[in-house]
């Protein structure tokens, strides 16, 4: 990363952190219609929602989290690493059809082996505007920077998790279309038209003949009526250099809000369009909802031949803005070299 | 090992930290303020005695074997096709068992048991256990281009014991068992297990009580004794048959692309067998109606016919090999879950019946109609019908009664069709006859010629369980029988006595009297009329699906449902919390957002009946061919189309219609079906068939066309046809709910849905008095399969009210007194209180009370049941001044809860949403319908359903 870069992402941060402190200040003397929100943006109760219409001013919501993560690897210290990360997303809502969104993420990851590495990603994740709103209008066009939608998607595992994950190496940000269809009922569907790029690194590490391409995907929704709270996603993710991705997934979110989700996301064929053994990842995850100040994760991930990775973490929060984490990690590879990694991992994180 | 101890004492540590230190209250949480008591009013009529025809299938009607009539068993290792479903596969399957043992290459002796279970309007279930055994025989006779030409015998006599099954039955009866016999019952505890764990579509009664099942084949009452065991209302049956069959399998036709295709890429075994085959029956079924009343009914059918039976499918064996274990040299590998998966499957069969039914009536307590009973069962009615002249003729109390024989000369057109695909199935099944009726009864004998389409459509899959429609519509000529003697001129030539003579031969004329049976219609004022019948049964139904079942019978019966309840797809609240909330929800993040699901409302059921008197049918039957087509447009989707003008039917685009029908007509063997695509084809038979009527007295011709009237794909559009182009108002309607509300919409909802349950909605004129085949009618319904007896004394809940109650002071004294040490009570705890009032208790004595409790709300793909018993409770009070309805009061929750217990204590203070179901039962055998509530219980507040 360029010191420009990092120069503004330290200012941008300056002025998040100034705008917040003003926020909670405003928020404090009892505004009960703000213009801001901030964590889980909600609609005021009684104001701008009613059944049959929402009529709504300009409205900003925020979020984010910010923390850090050390992981201890069991029986080679040299592989431990520390992770600290910033993430944040925020919307501009301009009227009830019109909204803009933005999403961006700083990662450090830093290793005690010999070269004591340093990585660091920043990126932004999201920057578009949203035409529509599919959620309460059935329909939306969403146009800007963004990640082909594909599968569940659900990223509620510790940063050493994610980082360990397969799927964190899927991650394309870029500029295109998505339109979304929605019945209000139990079916959305939705499609995208993306120009692909693979992360910094992966063309190289993967041997791939080019680095992006056009892609696109389709995803379709169904809820269960019968199974209350419960939904199975079908998607399928095609770039035109070969790469296929196709995937089923369900989610089930309970009456007190755990949420179980599993995928099963099977890659056809390899970028460069030269038929493979297949990969197939199956994905299984678990979150509770907080109870008393703590809630469990699992998150299991195997990529068959490849690799197992599986977490099992506690969280705790406290000063309702901040969570410490402990949990333990198992890593295993598949297929040569092969080895077994057991990590504890622990961290604190402050959220809005 | 010692890190991981660290990481859990540090964690430990720090969760109990900061339960007390850091805990996150929402605002509010502790006002009692939100507190909101469950209060359900079931508002509901008496249910009525019904006149009409019962729904449930006959025996034969449920036992009947099309696989074996169509010859689809092509040997001994003939697929297991009764593994229906997946629930089958992994669990009911264990109560099905078959062997074959091999006699001969080509023959073998079957001998099986299996069990299947129905449920019926009232919730509650019926069980049929059926054991048979029999030799079989079937050989290749020979094969001509791959086509195999086989031969087919069987005999079989089959034993069945068939009873009605709730849930507070199947506990109470548990109190009077021994140990050893309830845990074999509930298979050593297995059976609660899964109950609690598995999705609400598991049914326990499945597999409850497998020794009784093994009973079956002892169990036939062929005397008083037998009887006297057999619970009231329950039945037995046995069954003596035999047939023949040649069964050409036309599969080798398919040519070999499609076979390997078939075979070798999906994985599907095929056939295409046509069978001759003639089959006899012979069953006797014995009812027990009350004490020492016991109904003996016998049936005997013999069968010509043809049939043909396209299949594709096959078994998979699911996790084969998941499981395994060696001990010493013993090695055990898991066969696996079978999975039948059938995208194919018809059986469509075409015969000739002769079907004798016969009804009589026994009062044991007498010693005459024991021993005619012990001939009766036997078969022998010789006994039973002297003594039923002897009471009616000598007034001797023999306690023999005869109800009534009926004759059937049947042809029957029955089909069966629809795709099974292990987690979803849908299926139809049409029988369509015509018949001559000769039936005697106590006034003596009478004729009726009968022709009947009854069309059920069946729904299941693995979540919610099965839905049926059923429609049955029949139409009754009352006819004269009368026999013509004919005096026939028959010439004889002599012969003549020399080849001269051939030109002057003597004719001799002789008279021959040939007999032919001749049937006209009554001199009555109704002499036919058409009767129409519709159910619909679904256990579970939201409010789409509600919504839905109202427009359906809207459509068929015309009757409009202004009074029954109407409700929002979805709850408002929720809805309205959810819009709040995704307002804000960022593109990447909309997929965990799930819809706000229609509401879950309960168990449905409805029966709709119509009568279209004489003048009604005639006036359809003489309607202008313009009109009936304008009705048919109408109804079967092209109201913009001028339907009406003969001269757009006959015009040549118009005649491309029938493409569309022909191209739609596989769609109908996977039950998909296109009433627009159709039109043309339905229409022109309907119009064909009335117009045919128009000229036609003989009622043997009348009754082959309303045969082709009711030879339909689309049973309701028919109907609805029929109802267009008559007199509206002249027909009798009703409409009969049953509604058990057990959804999670609360007092509001489950109590404006319970106000469904015993609505009736009627129409027209009234229903005519049932006449003599009806009333015969009704007395063989007796053996169907549906509702308890004793319905009019069966208890029933009125009202449920829950509310959060700490442990009242009259409890203190009992405590010091006795056991002051352990029972401390926590007074300012609160628990879950619940009072119940029950109609047709008995004030004096204890109820029996019913009482499953599980985790509600979203959890539903497997429920988690937490409670299921039986208890006893004493009335508390009476509602109102009337003692036919008492109240009771339970604490659900809590040291002084019948049900306290360890893990069951941890799930209360864990809170969260219950469910509670509830029947009563003043004697443990005939239940109330089961009453479901559900609330939040958090924190000793009871808080109103997320």
């Amino acid at each position: 990363m360029s010191n420009d870069r990092a120069m503004l992402l330290k200012v941008t941060l300056r002025m998040v952190v100034t705008v917040l402190a003003w926020l909670c200040s405003n928020q404090a003397q009892g505004d009960d219609d703000p213009i801001f929100h901030l964590g889980i943006c909600e609609l005021r109760e009684g104001g701008e929602a009613t059944a049959e219409s929402i009529s709504t001013k300009f409205d900003i919501c925020l979020n984010g989290r910010a923390g850090g993560q050390f992981s201890y690897v069991s029986g080679n210290s040299k592989e431990n690493f520390v992770t600290s990360y910033a993430e944040g997303t925020g919307s501009l809502h301009v009227t009830e059809y019109f909204s803009l969104f933005a999403e961006g993420y700083r990662h450090r990851r830093f290793t005690f082996d010999d070269t004591s590495t340093e990585t660091i990603e920043s990126d932004s994740k999201m920057l578009v505007a949203r035409i529509g709103n599919a959620a309460l209008h059935g329909y939306s066009l969403t146009a800007g920077k963004f990640r082909s939608p594909f599968g569940i998607g659900i990223k509620d595992a510790s940063q050493s998790y994610q980082y360990l994950s397969d799927e964190y190496h899927w991650s394309t940000y870029d500029f295109g279309a998505w339109v979304t269809w929605d019945d209000l009922k139990n079916i959305f569907f939705d499609a995208s038209f993306v120009n692909e790029s693979v992360p910094e690194g992966r063309a190289e590490r993967e041997k791939l003949i080019e680095s992006g391409d056009w892609g696109g995907s389709v995803r379709l929704g169904y809820d269960f009526s019968a199974i209350e709270g419960a939904r199975l996603i079908g998607s399928i993710y095609a770039q035109k250099n070969g790469l296929r991705r196709t995937g089923v997934g369900f989610i089930n979110v309970n009456s007190r809000g755990d949420t179980n989700w599993v995928e099963f996301v099977r890659t056809r064929t390899t970028p460069d369009g030269k038929v493979t053994p297949f990969r197939q990842i199956i994905k299984f995850g678990y979150q509770s909802v907080w109870r008393s100040a703590s809630r469990w994760s699992v998150n299991i991930e195997e990529d068959r031949g490849l690799h197992r990775l599986a977490e099992f973490a506690h969280h705790i929060s406290f000063f309702k803005h901040a969570e410490f984490n402990l949990g333990i990690m198992m890593q295993r590879t598949l297929a040569s070299p092969y080895y077994d990694r057991w990590h504890a991992t622990s961290g604190i994180e402050v959220f809005l | 090992m010692k890190l991981v101890a660290k990481l859990l004492l540090v964690f430990l540590q720090l969760n109990a930290f900061t339960d007390t230190a850091f805990s996150q209250k929402k605002e509010g949480e502790d006002s009692p303020a939100g507190e909101v008591p469950v209060n359900v009013q079931y508002d509901e009529a008496a249910p009525e005695e019904s006149d009409l025809l019962q729904y449930s299938p006959p025996i034969e009607q449920l036992l009947q074997n099309p696989a074996l009539v169509g010859g689809i068993e092509s040997g001994s290792d003939a697929l297991n096709k009764s593994v229906e479903s997946l629930m089958d596969s992994l669990f009911y399957s264990m109560l099905d068992n078959e062997r074959n043992i091999p006699i001969t290459n080509d023959s073998w002796f079957n001998i099986g048991i299996d069990r299947r279970v129905y449920s019926t309007p009232s919730g509650s279930y019926v069980v049929t256990d059926r054991f048979k055994l029999g030799p079989n025989y079937f050989k290749e006779l020979w094969r001509a281009h791959n086509i195999p030409i086989n031969l087919g015998v069987d005999g079989r006599v089959e034993v069945l014991q068939i009873y009605i099954r709730t849930d507070g039955q199947r506990l109470a009866e548990q109190e009077d068992l021994g140990p050893i016999r309830k845990l074999m019952n509930n298979w050593f505890g297995l059976l609660p297990l899964a109950a609690r764990i598995l999705p609400p579509s598991f049914n326990q009664n499945e597999l409850y009580d497998p020794l009784k099942q093994i009973e079956t084949p002892f169990s036939f009452p062929f005397n008083k004794a037998g009887f006297i065991d057999m619970p009231i209302g329950s039945l037995k049956s046995y069954l003596i048959s035999g047939g023949i069959r040649i069964p050409i399998d036309f599969g080798g036709f398919v040519d070999a692309p499609s076979r390997d295709l078939i075979n070798e890429s999906l994985g599907f075994s095929h056939s295409l067998p046509y069978s001759v085959f003639r089959r006899g029956e012979y069953r006797i079924n014995v009812l027990r109606r009350s004490e020492n009343i016991g109904w003996v009914g016998v049936t005997k059918t013999e069968k010509v016919g043809q049939s043909i039976s396209p299949f594709v499918g096959s078994q998979f064996n699911v996790l084969q090999g998941a499981l395994a274990a060696t001990l010493f040299d013993w090695s055990w590998v898991w066969s696996g879950v079978p999975v039948i998966v059938v995208p194919l499957e018809i059986n469509f069969e075409l015969s000739t019946a002769d079907v004798f039914d016969q009804v009589y009536e026994f009062d044991l307590s007498i010693l005459e109609a024991q021993e005619a009973y012990s001939k009766a069962v036997q078969g022998d009615f010789s006994d039973a019908y002297l003594r039923y002249l002897d009471a009616k003729e000598k007034n001797i109390p023999t306690g023999v009664q005869f109800h009534f024989a009926r004759h059937q000369d049947r042809n029957e057109l029955i089909s069966k069709n629809g795709p099974n695909l292990a987690l979803v199935r849908t299926q139809r099944q049409r029988d369509l006859h015509s018949a001559e009726v000769e039936i005697t009864d106590s006034d003596g004998k009478y004729y009726i010629l009968e022709a009947t389409q009854d069309v059920v459509d069946k729904k299941w899959d693995i979540l919610v369980g099965e839905e049926e429609i059923r429609l049955i519509q029949t139409v009754e000529l009352k006819v004269n029988k009368a026999v013509e003697e004919q005096s026939l001129p028959v010439v004889e030539e002599a012969e003549s006595e020399s080849a001269e003579d051939t030109d002057a031969s003597i004719s001799v004329k002789a008279e021959v009297v040939q007999q032919s049976t001749k049937y006209r219609l009554e001199a009555v004022a109704d002499p036919y009329t058409i009767d129409v019948s519709m159910n619909i049964q679904d256990r579970y139904v939201d409010t789409d699906e509600y919504s839905s079942y109202l427009k359906l019978i809207n459509f068929t019966s015309g009757i409009e449902l202004s009074e029954a309840p109407s409700f929002e797809r979805t709850d408002a609240k929720r809805h309205l919390d959810n819009k709040r909330r995704d307002f804000f929800v960022s593109p990447s993040d909309s997929v965990r957002h799930l819809h706000t699901p229609a509401t879950h409302l309960g168990r449905f059921g409805a029966q709709i009946a119509m009568h279209f008197p004489y003048s009604t049918v005639k006036s359809m039957i003489n309607a202008p061919d313009d009109l009936v087509w304008a009705a048919i447009g109408e109804t079967y989707g092209e109201p913009e189309n001028p339907w009406q003008s003969e001269n757009y039917r006959e015009a040549l685009t118009t005649k491309f219609k029938w493409y569309k029908s022909f191209f739609a007509y596989p769609f109908r063997l996977f039950n998909l079906r296109s009433a627009r695509a159709d039109l043309i084809k339905e229409g022109t038979q309907i119009t064909d068939a009335l117009k045919a009527m128009r000229t036609l007295t003989d009622p043997l011709e009348l009754i082959e066309c309303f045969h082709r009237l009711f030879d339909t794909d689309y049973p309701m559009h028919l109907v609805r046809v029929l109802l267009k182009i008559v007199d509206d108002e002249a027909l009798s309607k009703r409409v009969t709910f049953s509604a058990q509300p057990k959804g999670p919409g609360g007092r509001e909802i489950n109590g404006k849905y319970g106000k469904l349950n015993n609505m009736v909605v009627r129409e027209g004129p009234q229903f005519p008095i049932p006449g003599r085949y009806a009333t015969s009618k009704l007395k063989l319904s007796n053996f169907y399969l549906d509702r308890p007896r004793e319905e009019k004394d069966r208890a029933r809940i009125g009202k449920i009210q829950i509310v959060s109650k700490s442990i009242p002071d009259s409890v203190r004294s009992l405590d010091q007194n006795e056991k002051a040490e352990e029972k401390k009570f926590n007074r300012n705890t609160r628990h879950v209180f619940a009072s119940v009032s029950v109609v047709h208790a008995k004030p004096d004595r204890p109820i029996k009370l019913y009482v499953r409790i599980e985790q509600a709300g979203r959890v539903k793909i497997g429920k988690l049941e937490l409670i299921e018993e039986v208890i006893e409770l004493s009335p508390s009070g009476s509602e109102g001044e009337s003692l036919d309805e008492m109240i009771y009061d339970i604490f659900l929750t809590g040291p002084l809860s019948p049900f306290t217990g360890y893990m069951y204590d941890q799930m209360v203070i864990d809170g969260g949403e219950f469910g509670v179901t509830l029947a009563a039962s003043t004697d443990g055998r005939i239940w109330s319908d089961e009453k479901s509530v559900e609330f939040r219980f958090e924190r000793g507040r009871l808080l109103p359903v997320k």
